[in-house]
């Protein structure tokens, strides 16, 4: 099976997706192939990895690596400029305030021109695109999006592009769905909710679970029995105690919540914690690491 | 630091919504203020919406009612839960001026298209129950746990667009007329509305244009309904006696979310009396490293556990600090009061975990 070129990066908020998707974007970029990571953040922060603000213009922030930001009145213009013949005559149309909201109230639209331009950049200029996509529940919106065009329009151009995009996002060998996750109750929950929705419409191929943040058992039980008797020994321990007892806990916790996202047969990689270090650091590890784990694999 | 005083806010306000994302323990952090409210001697009303089973059970609620009962263990406490499976159908039936006009709506391809891709509708039923709520007397004060969203903010967000799309107000100019085809060949329609009609149309099909026409024909009937009960939930929020209550979890975030919350709040002139910062850690210093090699070598703790035992202190204490830094530079650079709840543990479970939590609230001000 060949390796698809569009990476969909999703999960709930909170989970690292962003930093999962940069370090995604990074290990690609790191093998020699040009790579573009595509943002949703409206915020007008710079990344937190690569410290530019993304920008609709492609900026290169390392070397085969690119930033862009999505946005779908740009995404129309363009689409428009280059599709429509006569089109500078439509430009100052679409910049109407009003005629903006109109398509803002047309939830499909704004999101088939941003699926648009994403397989756009994947099918001529570049060998992967990394989407840091918007968070689960809004990712199944896009995700649903070309199915609901192809269904509701019957010609145009924006109906012959969306079956194309339907299929391509259908095709394995062309896109695959990447969820990041935690090892915790809510997210595992969403992130199992959002693979077997995958499966279940066969709209995307999801071929991993990214659980991030995870922290590896450090002692078995009769360890931690044993320190809680010293700690009853000895006052000094209590801080030391209520520690194991903690991670022992959260370690615990984590297992279990990987062992149900495998169950569902989802191939699941782990991500360790890395708080010490600065995003930057972060996304060098993750890199490494995703390198090793889930493009080879 | 300014501590958040429950105390004052469940006193001073007759409805207090706690929102933010799902996961962060909203449901539990409401179930508590009930709890505190009805403490505080005022008949309190929990509603919440899709609570996890386990405290379903804690408040008395296994049988997922949507009308008030009474939580035992809890004296002037009721809760009730919110029916989850809304949807925006039900939303256009209840709210079309006739239900053969209801029926036009549901019966558009275009809108059963686009109905299922929309997100807004439970938001927008929890809205209408607090509105049903807050002229219901009985209560002295009604906690509302929101639904749980992928961002705090959809809870007011998504209720607008959905407003905005059955509204298409951006698109008023265009389709307001009995047909569009008609209007554009006697050529009253102006000039730029033609090219976005044309251009549109050229994109899309003549069929949509005509289903989208119909579409907003028929949704004419239903807008008004939506339309004022939307502003009358507006006045409800809005009012003095109604206040907000953010719950995070102690993530990077944090901040960007609780200020990105306080903000729409603030424009929409609706109030935040504070935030709740779940799960946090706590994690004691150990006095004194060297005494305690010394006692572990007199027990039965090999010096390779201790270390090991060591090093995960240190590690969590070093979270615990980066968390207490965050949350310490954010209180200093804001006014919002905050009140800290650590982590218990395991999952909150049974009544006295309830209890714990409301406890743990209070001791901000004690």
């Amino acid at each position: 099976m060949a390796e698809p070129g569009l990476h969909i990066v999703s999960g709930k908020g909170g989970v690292g997706k962003t930093l999962v998707a940069a370090s995604l974007a990074s290990a690609y970029a790191a093998r020699g192939e040009q790579t573009i990571l595509v943002t949703y953040d409206v915020s007008g922060s710079p990344h937190p990895v690569f410290a530019e603000v993304p920008t609709y213009e492609a900026k290169t922030v390392g070397a085969n690596l690119d930033l862009s930001h999505l946005d779908p009145h740009m995404a129309l213009l363009e689409y428009v400029r280059r599709n429509v013949a006569f089109s500078a005559a439509y430009t100052p149309v679409l910049k109407n305030p009003s005629v903006r909201r109109f398509l803002r109230a047309l939830p499909i639209f704004d999101q088939l021109i941003m699926l648009g331009k994403i397989f756009d950049l994947a099918t001529h200029e570049y060998e992967h695109v990394v989407v840091d996509a918007p968070a689960t529940g809004h990712c199944k919106a896009l995700l649903q999006v070309a199915d609901v065009a192809a269904r509701t329009l019957v010609a145009g151009p924006i109906y012959t592009n969306s079956v194309r995009m339907r299929d391509m996002m259908a095709d394995a060998d062309i896109s695959e769905l990447v969820i990041v996750t935690l090892a915790e109750a809510t997210p595992a929950r969403e992130a199992l909710e959002l693979y077997e929705f995958t499966r279940a419409t066969g709209l995307i191929n999801c071929n991993a679970i990214l659980a991030n943040r995870i922290v590896p058992q450090m002692f078995d039980q009769e360890e931690v029995d044993r320190i809680h008797s010293f700690a009853a020994r000895t006052s000094l321990a209590t801080p030391l105690a209520a520690a194991v007892e903690l991670h022992f806990d959260i370690a615990n916790e984590q297992a279990a919540h990987l062992e149900s996202l495998r169950a569902s047969a989802a191939i699941v990689h782990e991500l360790p914690e890395l708080e010490d270090h600065g995003m930057e650091e972060q996304a060098a590890v993750l890199c490494e690491l995703l390198q090793g784990a889930f493009l080879d694999g | 630091m300014a501590e958040l005083n429950l105390r004052e806010v469940l006193g001073d306000h007759r409805i207090v919504l706690c929102g933010g994302s799902g996961g962060v323990g909203k449901t539990t952090a409401a179930a508590a203020l009930g709890i505190l409210g009805a403490s505080l001697e005022r008949r309190t009303l929990v509603v919440t919406i899709d609570p996890a089973r386990r405290l379903a059970n804690a408040m008395g609620l296994d049988s997922l009612s949507s009308s008030p009962q009474p939580v035992s263990g809890a004296d002037g406490l009721d809760a009730m839960m919110l029916d989850p499976g809304a949807t925006i159908d039900e939303l256009v039936v209840r709210h079309a001026r006739t239900p053969e006009g209801a029926a036009r709506l549901l019966a558009n391809p275009y809108y059963q298209q686009v109905a299922s891709t929309l997100s807004g509708s439970r938001e927008f039923m929890a809205m209408e129950k607090l509105y049903e709520l807050s002229s219901d007397t009985e209560y002295d004060l009604i906690v509302v746990d929101t639904p749980p969203t992928q961002h705090a903010l959809d809870f007011f967000e998504a209720p607008r667009h959905l407003l905005e799309l059955l509204d298409g107000s951006g698109l008023g100019v265009l389709v307001r007329s009995s047909n569009l085809m008609n209007r554009l060949s006697f050529g009253m329609v102006h000039r730029s509305q033609k090219q976005m009609a044309a251009l549109f149309e050229m994109l899309t099909g003549h069929r949509l244009m005509v289903d989208v026409t119909a579409f907003f024909h028929t949704y004419a009937d239903v807008i008004d309904g939506f339309k004022r009960r939307a502003r009358k939930i507006q006045e409800v929020l809005e009012s003095e006696s109604t206040t907000f209550l953010l719950v995070v979890a102690p993530e990077e975030d944090l901040v960007d979310q609780a200020d990105g919350y306080a903000a729409v709040l603030h424009d929409q002139g609706m109030s935040l009396s504070g935030t709740i910062v779940n799960q946090t850690l706590a994690v004691d210093s150990l006095r004194s490293k060297r005494r305690l090699m010394a006692e572990a070598s007199k027990e039965d703790i090999s010096a390779e556990l201790l270390d090991r035992a060591l090093r995960c202190h240190e590690r969590w204490s070093r979270q615990a600090r980066r968390q207490r830094e965050m949350i310490d530079e954010w209180q200093a650079s804001r006014a919002l009061p905050v009140v800290e709840v650590p982590r218990l543990g395991r999952n909150v479970s049974g009544f006295d975990d309830l209890r714990w939590f409301a406890d743990r609230l209070l001791m901000a001000d004690d």
